[in-house]
């Protein structure tokens, strides 16, 4: 056999391999014959929205304590308002096409440099009426559920009380209180 | 007197018109789930909105669940002005990177391999979250305030399943047959120039 023949043999060998194990060789996905077929796209899209908002005492001031001293308990927040209607609420906008839960947790314990007040002296409840120091309970650094399935256009509303223990040290003591909105249902 | 009461009342409403106004974040969405390739991007629309009486500054982020999952491209913080209703929401792409989540089953390592999908299909569950701008903070103690909306994403993604690939070992074998053959043809031409 000289070269040509041998390099010939060789190549058809190969290409023999190629053809009767390389999976994709030979196949064809065309349809045949005279069947025509159109596919005509479908969709729906729906949209989903909708808008929270704090209200002025809550984003100017803060949720605040003007005067502590240690050993205080229960001391109600400067917008508590416990005459009327709480300054500390959370309103659904009227244009919302869902209803909403809210939610709320804390940063971090309220802090002045090292120093800090447990999160267990931090307690709030919620209403969508009249929050009571005997539903409260202390905030959290996760989020935890006040009101459920709030409808647009309506508020609820929050009160803060903080316990001062005895021996705190002086200081401005400083935190975020954060509020999320979810679609009812959904988890905080 | 009555009358200078009411025009003093209304005065004063005129002139702190801010003592009234609220500060929040709206959301736009239009889809909670997406059905994706691993080792993929994607991004998913949403909206922001604000139809209250502040402008705000905002941004998308995901929660911590889909953080630690899939690399969040950085979304840029948007201006919306007071009384932006839902119908003129600022539009806001969400963009991430998807990991390779399968992994291939090799014989000779990253060749030869094939994907069987046997752990079925992996799933992440999480948060999109639309955050306003901070608040002031007043002197005192007390904690500021920051609110969020928030709706739910669910990320799931696709197992291509795919036979054991021979591609790299045929290629071998060719390329070894050629240099056999090579070596024979340069031996033997080698030879007839010698004779």
């Amino acid at each position: 056999m000289n070269n040509n023949n041998l390099i010939a043999a060789v190549l058809i060998i190969l290409a023999a391999l190629v053809l009767i194990y390389y999976p994709s060789f030979g196949k064809n996905n065309e349809l045949t014959g005279s069947a025509t077929e159109i596919q005509v796209g479908s969709s729906a899209l729906i949209a989903n929205y909708f808008a929270i908002a704090a209200s002025n005492a809550l984003t100017t001031d803060g949720i605040k304590w003007s005067i502590l001293n240690p050993g205080d308990i229960d001391v109600n927040a400067d917008g508590n308002n416990q005459a009327g209607t709480s300054n500390y609420f959370i309103t659904v906008s009227s244009d919302s096409n869902v209803n909403v839960d809210l939610c709320i947790k804390a940063s971090a314990p309220l802090t002045s440099g090292l120093n800090t007040i447990p999160l267990a002296n931090s307690k709030w409840d919620s209403d969508t009426a009249n929050p009571l120091l005997t539903n409260a309970i202390a905030i959290d650094l996760v989020y935890a559920g006040a009101d459920t399935n709030i409808v647009p256009s309506n508020s609820d509303y929050y009160r803060f009380w903080l316990s001062v223990p005895g021996s705190q040290a002086a200081g401005t003591y400083t935190n975020t209180i954060s509020f999320k909105g979810v679609q009812t249902g959904n988890v905080c | 007197m009555k009358l200078k009461i009411t025009l003093f009342s209304l005065l004063l409403i005129l002139l702190v018109p801010s003592g009234f106004a609220l500060k929040g974040v709206g959301i736009k969405w239009t889809s909670e789930s997406a059905y994706v390739d691993d080792k993929s991007s994607v991004c998913l629309d949403y909206g922001i909105y604000n139809p209250w009486d502040e402008d705000i500054n905002a941004q998308l982020g995901v929660s911590k669940e889909l953080q630690e999952v899939i690399r969040v491209k950085e979304t840029e913080t948007v201006f919306v002005k007071a009384n932006t209703p839902n119908t003129n929401s600022v539009p806001v792409k969400l963009c991430f990177d998807i990991p390779k989540v399968y992994k291939d089953d090799c014989l000779i390592a990253g060749i030869m391999c094939e994907q069987t999908c046997s752990l079925g299909e992996v799933n992440y569950k999480g948060e999109v979250i639309a955050t306003g701008s901070g608040t002031e903070v007043s002197a005192g103690s007390g904690s500021t305030a920051t609110v969020s909306a928030s709706v739910p994403l669910e990320i799931r993604i696709k197992c291509n399943q795919q036979g054991r690939s021979y591609v790299e070992l045929y290629v071998g074998i060719l390329v070894l047959i050629l240099i056999i053959v090579g070596i024979v043809f340069f031996t033997k031409r080698k030879k007839y120039v010698n004779v």
